[in-house]
């Protein structure tokens, strides 16, 4: 059964970057149970609504509505997302955990996504697909309510993209899921979509 | 993490020692007055610093670790980390600076541990202001020169005053805290302050 009180809202958002509007009159609303694709060509702003319904960045006009709210509700992965190479994987969560039971999940995960044997290696070390699947558990490692995903299974092989549908799947009842592609097995996940451009 | 990334930090201490030597070697013995040591050990300070203190966030921009930063910790947080880091970096080339400085210059400091609290006090203020200063330029496009230019007209009151205090410091015997190392105090804790208040509109995107 659905979460009714997990949602993501955004109502007429627009933005615009140096007087160019990339989007407006934007509605979009994904809920427990409910995942919501973004799609559209490349330049549309699909990341940049992404990161406005996260929170991350600030609409030119519209309203977000998130419940919970806080940052700590927020899982959030994007190919923009750089992350400190001279740390190991471990180090790294542990960094991005919020408590102790968030530190804890971060052996199971790394097996869970086929890292445990990197697990103290240094980040800088990693494979373009590795490090997309350490996104993922980075965006995951507190069990947030509210998830934000930007191409997820870009750049990983089939085992990789597997273990994140796996994984969707297995708890999209308790979350608000919105996914930002052009992939049309990702778009095919959700159950709506919203298109830009 | 910041000290994993050693190399800005190695270049300031090796900037710092070099710079104390060649001022010293230049000065060739010659009996230079209070303030103009005073004043010639706060420039090697400023400008060993300055390469390390304007990286707190500009850095975190250049190499995209900013927004997993924001994703993982709260603003404040953030702040508070990076403020730290910022002090103890001056207290630590301080540490080595002073004492190089009053062996390679002649004249000693008439009340050392005077000089040693106006010299805290300078680098509280600056530290202080180079923190937020780092993070309002780290969001421009242009962000070494941005962060030389913005900081500039607050940081060159603060030098002014901490020469004032470290003058008479090694001039006097006995001064401990004369009212410029009570200002570079006070102004330390209005640019802390500040930074806290305005610290989350600067932290997030646009």
């Amino acid at each position: 059964m659905a979460e009714t009180h997990i949602y993501i809202e955004g109502t007429s958002l627009a933005k615009g970057f140096n007087g160019r509007m990339i989007f407006s009159g934007i509605g979009i609303r994904a809920a427990a149970g409910s995942p919501v694709a973004v799609t559209g060509p490349n330049g549309s702003g699909k990341s940049t609504l992404l990161e406005i319904l996260a929170g991350l960045r600030k609409p030119t006009s519209g309203e977000v509505r998130r419940a919970p709210g806080g940052a700590e509700a927020i899982g959030f992965m994007s190919p923009r997302l750089t992350l400190y190479g001279e740390l190991t994987a471990l180090e790294l969560l542990e960094f991005a955990a919020k408590s102790s039971g968030a530190s804890a999940r971060a052996l199971p995960l790394l097996e869970g996504f086929g890292l445990s044997a990197h697990g103290h290696s240094r980040i800088g070390s990693f494979s373009t697909g590795m490090l997309q699947r350490l996104k993922f558990i980075t965006a995951v490692i507190n069990d947030p309510p509210l998830l934000f995903l930007d191409e997820p299974c870009s750049n990983l092989d089939a085992p990789g993209r597997d273990a994140i549908f796996k994984y969707l799947r297995s708890l999209q009842e308790k979350k608000a899921i919105v996914i930002a592609t052009n992939d049309a097995a990702e778009a095919d996940f959700c159950a709506g979509r919203v298109g830009l451009g | 993490m910041e000290l994993r990334e050693k190399s800005a930090l190695n270049i300031a201490f090796a900037f710092a020692f070099i710079s104390t030597l060649a001022v010293s070697l230049v000065a060739g013995g010659a009996a230079l007055g209070a303030r103009e040591r005073a004043l010639l050990f706060w420039l090697i300070m400023f400008f060993s610093a300055m390469s390390g203190l304007s990286h707190a966030f500009v850095r975190e921009e250049e190499r995209g670790t900013a927004l997993f930063l924001r994703l993982s910790s709260p603003p404040a947080a953030v702040l508070s980390a990076k403020l730290l880091f910022n002090l103890l970096f001056f207290l630590a080339l301080q540490a080595v600076i002073a004492p190089l400085f009053v062996f390679f210059m002649e004249g000693g400091v008439a009340s050392p541990a005077g000089f040693a609290f106006s010299a805290l006090a300078g680098g509280a203020a600056l530290a202080s202001s180079a923190t937020v200063l780092s993070a309002i330029a780290a969001k421009s496009g242009a962000r070494g020169s941005l962060f030389t230019v913005i900081s500039f007209p607050v940081m060159l009151p603060v030098l002014i005053t901490a020469a004032g205090a470290t003058a008479d410091c090694i001039e006097t015997p006995g001064t401990l805290a004369g009212s410029e190392t009570v200002f570079l105090l006070a102004f330390s804790g209005a640019m802390i302050a500040v930074s806290y208040l305005v610290f989350e509109y600067i932290w997030i995107d646009e």
